[in-house]
């Protein structure tokens, strides 16, 4: 029914033809992420894997980058969302995106029946993904703004 | 869903409605829910594992395992809700490091203290815990044995301990690790109610117009009853919530009054609130000359240091609990020196923000319940403190009905229903009765079949003199059950590990996991936890609830209850008890501790047949008795007609808990007035029973500094705490994946210009040092905790970063419970 | 009151299937062997408990022929029924004691 997610390029990461006919899956940009999120993806190309951690925009995987593939101006279109399965739409306290996020993006206002759901400040979501790895039932994506459906 | 769920729907739907009809139904109706199905999840009711909120859970099993939970709607508690912690339960049960067999220290295949974990049978385990028990109290008596326990242990589990260290080892040395978490709120209720626990109760929580929070975290530490508090700030209008701690933490998201107070400094707030009733004739005269009357307390009482510690030798009546007279006038002239300007430069907080929050006690048309929990029972002036807001309440007259209720939260499932009401303190029996007292040992004695005599009168070791005591040789066989008090008692590096490893002393530690206790300790017995056992929990507003064993244990591991029951066996009581003692029952020579108090025609009358069909339960097949229900009845003496009356053991398993006294089947929601509490007459209006003339007390206690402050060498104060995501040392909350990665490690929160102080970025790795020791952590500047200049914060819970190797062991010198949250710190660059 | 709007929102159609009610039922005690057998020949009823002043206790099951809101409403027609109270409402989920 709905198209797998196209693999999240590392910062920097030219359009997607241009990436793919540029980058020689050579893995300096995995070596140099202090991170360890840029992952081996499909067909060898780099991706962001968010379940090991959120990106800290330190620009060490564009240095690395001989062939140029991550030489592009960083567009960062993305942003958190919250599926479904999110625990606090079932009942149940938690916070955990929201104490990841440095930027103070998720906010737990208090609502009456006492639960507060996680409410995301779009413009200030830098879509680092550091709220995606902790949530205890992987209940948060990012992706790119267009995609996303707010959890209610 | 599956046929067995329904079938559990209809019973809940058949139960609710009996209640509500006033119907009590025959136990049969019950059974549905036992009839396994094929295939399906057999759902049963449960209670949560950790704090003392007491939330009700369903637990599913399948094929012998737990493998769900959720929250219970039909839990008055929590009505289906759950914190994430309640959320994971299911797997706190199967961490891969379970222990399953003994594990003894060995060296050349025999005992020895330097030796290694080498797993043994159960009856070596016992065999080599025998000889050392028995070679101590041959050595140097009873005092030299001890056992510390667990406002975790069920009801059954800390009543059979009692009766073991008491009556059979002859040893006041047992106490429970609720000696760290509500020792001062109970002393505070004795010294100002005569009897413990909380008058009112959690629907207070959809009564009150205001909410105080006194050095609580709610929002964090007891997240459904914040959620509850939450709901009702919300939507009742005016309603106005204040919250009080020495940093900003979640529970501020919510406060109206939000106010940080210097660390201490609670007591000039609390005594100008008093004050400032007084000097604005908002005292409820009416009341107060019926229902109360006022003492002074002794001052300058020490910080129950040791003896040789300089600040403990420089207080003038140190550890003393005395009272000078005192009437309402003289307490009106005591009080009046904490003008809001004193209160003010002594907490910190502006004055504007003081005089606010007096006026929400002040009002009169305003209902207010006040919430306290380790901010002020983890205090060197704790017992004081707890009792300095009862003042307040008790001046207004705003206690014991709906939404006027001061109310001390608990920290631990069952440390009300078996630390406190069961007695598993040093100095205490069951039902509030005390060692000291010839009176309450006989009745004990009475109820125990034993002879006059039996029960020591002197008060045992208290937690922290435990550790202090095993250090100095002085207690030398040492049982540990169901906690990780290496982890959590203060000063680890001067007095725990030194008193663990003293080559002098034999420590036995009962636990699921290999915590930081066990790896201590010289012989490790492996624990079954939780559903793996039928149990029995008491939570903070006097509610007792019930659980089947749902599964089996792993390996050979057993619970706590068999563990002690098994190993009574072991004592002749020739063994233990003077010829003397034996000569006042002769009946009784030549048997076990286990025939004297187990086997005693009491606990072991109901025959095993009386346990649900469909239900394991392992304890009562070991021992050929329902073991549960016995001990449960035989502890009902104590407690049915004196005021904290428990319902039948069968009532529970069905009721979704119960709030004592239950008379004639009723629960009682607010004590000690007339309506509500069956205790007080017709025509009485307000009774404070507990006391012998009917009257509460207001009690003059005065500020007094903390017992170490910060100075030029060590700069900061530590505050240490929990996590919403771990509960205590994280032993069961650290072995969940999810937990674990929602919260992996400990931090020290700071604020961000003192870290820019010190040249520290977040993130970055410090040296927290004391005087008493060093641990390694990271620096966070945001986040939940935002402590202002001067105070930082940091979790307890990780083992890799033993918080406890900072604290400082002074504690209240009246209820001998460590103030964990002040002693002086510095941080620097790791 | 509550099983009056649990009434209207099932004709509403609001509820739909799966509803199990545990319902408290107030009877004329001089009526009550010809109330327990009317309702027990009521789809989706069960009585489960009675005592002698006439207090039943019943839950109340949607079934093919009725839902348990139209059941609900049979009842309360019925002679010698004096009240029916909703104590405990069950949904696809949804519980908890009405």
């Amino acid at each position: 029914m709905r198209r797998a997610p196209a693999a999240i390029r590392p910062p920097g990461a030219l359009s997607e033809p241009d990436f793919l006919s540029v980058c020689d899956r050579c893995g300096d940009c995995s070596r140099a992420c202090p991170e360890g999120i840029v992952a081996r993806g499909d067909g060898g190309f780099p991706m962001i894997d968010f379940k090991a951690g959120g990106c800290t925009f330190c620009g060490l995987c564009a240095k690395a980058c001989k062939p140029g593939a991550l030489a592009a101006k960083p567009s960062w279109p993305l942003k958190a969302s919250f599926g479904e399965r999110c625990l606090s739409a079932q009942g149940v306290v938690c916070r955990v995106c929201g104490e990841r996020c440095e930027a103070g993006a998720i906010r737990f206002r208090p609502m009456p029946g006492g639960f507060s759901r996680p409410e995301l400040t779009a413009e200030a979501c830098t879509g680092c993904g550091a709220c995606v790895a902790p949530c205890p039932v992987a209940a948060v994506t990012v992706t790119p703004r267009t995609e996303m459906a707010a959890c209610a | 869903m599956s046929v067995t769920r329904r079938d559990f729907i209809k019973t809940n739907a058949i139960m609710a409605t009996a209640a509500a009809a006033g119907i009590t139904l025959p136990a049969r109706l019950h059974e549905a829910e036992a009839a396994a199905p094929a295939g399906g999840i057999r759902w049963d009711k449960g209670v949560c594992r950790f704090c003392g909120t007491g939330c009700g859970v369903l637990v599913g099993v399948k094929d012998g395992r737990v493998v769900a939970t959720q929250g219970d709607p039909d839990a008055p508690v929590n009505k289906g809700l759950n914190c994430i912690k309640g959320y994971f339960l299911s797997k706190i049960m199967y961490g891969q490091d379970r222990l399953t067999q003994p594990l003894l220290r060995k060296k050349g295949g025999v005992y020895d203290k330097n030796g290694d974990f080498t797993p043994v049978s159960w009856d070596e385990a016992f065999d080599v815990m025998a000889t050392k028990f028995k070679e101590a109290l041959k050595k140097k008596g009873p005092t030299s044995v001890g056992m510390f326990g667990s406002g975790q242990w069920t009801i059954w589990e800390g009543y059979a301990a009692a009766k073991f260290m008491k009556a059979g080892l002859r040893s006041n040395n047992l106490d429970p690790n609720a000696r760290h978490c509500m020792a001062s709120a109970v002393v505070g209720f004795m010294r100002t109610f005569g009897i413990d626990e909380p008058m009112g109760c959690y629907d207070d929580l959809e009564h009150a117009d205001a909410f105080v929070l006194w050095g609580a975290n709610m929002s964090e530490m007891h997240p459904i009853l914040w959620s509850r508090l939450t709901d009702r700030r919300l939507t009742h209008e005016g309603c106005q919530v204040a919250v009080l701690s020495t940093y900003e933490h979640r529970s501020f998201e919510l406060a109206d009054l939000p106010i940080i107070f210097s660390p201490q400094s609670d007591l000039a707030i609390v005594n100008f609130i008093a004050n400032y009733i007084i000097q604005n004739n908002a005292v409820n005269q009416d009341f107060v000359s019926k229902h109360v009357g006022f003492k002074k307390a002794i001052t300058d009482i020490g910080y129950g240091l040791r003896p040789d510690h300089p600040t403990q030798k420089a207080a003038k009546n140190p550890d003393s609990g005395e009272f000078e007279p005192l009437d309402f006038e003289g307490f009106k002239a005591w009080v009046s020196e904490y003008t809001v300007e004193k209160a003010s430069q002594i907490s910190g907080v502006p004055a504007d923000k003081l005089i606010a929050l007096a006026k929400i006690y002040a009002d009169p048309k305003k209902k207010v319940m006040s919430l306290w929990t380790m901010g002020v029972n983890q205090h060197t002036r704790g017992s004081w403190m707890n009792s300095n807001i009862y003042n307040i309440h008790l001046l207004t007259g705003k206690i014991s009905e709906p939404g006027n209720s001061p109310f001390s939260l608990t920290g631990q499932p069952s440390a009300c229903g078996t630390a406190r009401e069961v007695g598993t303190f040093a100095h205490r029996l069951p039902s509030d009765m005390v060692v000291t007292n010839p009176k309450h040992r006989e009745i004990t004695e009475k109820i125990w079949q034993l002879p006059e005599g039996t029960i020591p009168d002197k008060p045992g070791f208290h937690a922290v003199l435990q550790h202090r005591m095993l250090k100095d040789g002085k207690l030398n066989a040492y049982w540990v059950q169901c906690t990780n008090n290496m982890q959590a008692a203060p000063n680890m590096n001067e007095e725990g590990y030194p008193g663990y490893r003293n080559p002098e002393n034999f420590i036995v530690v009962s636990d699921p996991y290999p915590t930081i206790t066990a790896l201590a300790a010289d012989l490790i017995l492996p624990t079954a936890m939780w559903m793996e056992k039928e149990g029995a929990y008491g939570n903070a507003e006097r509610r007792t609830q019930f659980w089947r064993q749902q599964v089996k244990a792993p390996g050979e591991a057993r619970s706590d209850l068999w563990q002690v029951m098994e190993f009574s066996k072991r004592f002749k009581v020739e063994e233990v008890w003077p010829e003397e003692l034996i000569a006042k029952k002769p009946e009784l020579k030549g048997k076990t501790l286990f025939e004297i108090l187990y086997a005693n025609g009491q606990v072991n009358k109901f025959p095993t047949t009386e346990t649900q069909k469909g239900f394991e339960n392992d304890e009562s097949t070991a021992f050929g008795f329902y073991v549960q229900k016995g001990l449960f009845e035989e502890y009902g003496q104590f407690n049915r007609g004196h005021a904290h009356d428990l319902a039948s053991f069968d009532t529970y398993h069905q009721a979704r808990g119960l709030r004592w006294p239950v008379i004639d089947g009723k629960e009682t929601l607010w004590r000690f007035r007339e309506g509500y509490d069956p205790y007080v007459k017709a025509g009485e209006g307000v009774k404070f029973y507990g006391k012998p003339d009917g009257k509460a007390l207001i009690i003059a206690a005065p500020y007094e500094p903390p017992a170490e402050s910060p100075d030029k060498e060590y700069d900061m104060w530590l505050v240490t705490g929990r996590v919403l995501e771990h509960w205590h040392s994280g032993s069961m909350t650290r072995r969940v994946p999810e937990l674990h990665k929602a919260y992996p490690s400990a931090q020290v929160f700071m604020h961000p210009e003192d870290a820019k102080a010190r040249g520290l970025r977040r993130g970055q790795e410090v040296k927290l040092q004391t005087r008493r020791g060093e641990v390694v952590t990271r620096v966070e500047t945001s986040g939940r905790n935002k402590p202002p200049q001067g105070v930082v914060y940091m979790p307890w819970f990780d083992e890799g970063q033993l918080t406890n190797k900072l604290t400082l062991d002074a504690t209240c010198p009246l209820s001998k419970e460590t103030d964990f949250k002040k002693c002086a710190v510095r941080v620097v660059k790791a | 009151m509550r099983v009056k709007k649990f009434i209207d929102e099932e004709e509403g159609g609001t509820t739909g299937e799966g509803n199990l009610c545990g319902v408290f039922v107030q009877v004329r005690p001089d009526r009550m062997e010809p109330v327990r057998r009317e309702l027990t020949a009521l789809p989706g009823v069960e009585i489960h408990h009675a005592e002698p002043d006439g207090r039943l206790v019943v839950t109340v099951e949607d079934t093919d022929q009725a839902s348990a809101g139209e059941t609900l409403h049979v009842m309360q027609g019925l002679a010698g029924v004096a009240a029916i109270s909703l104590v405990y409402h069950h949904h696809a989920g949804v519980t908890g004691e009405a």
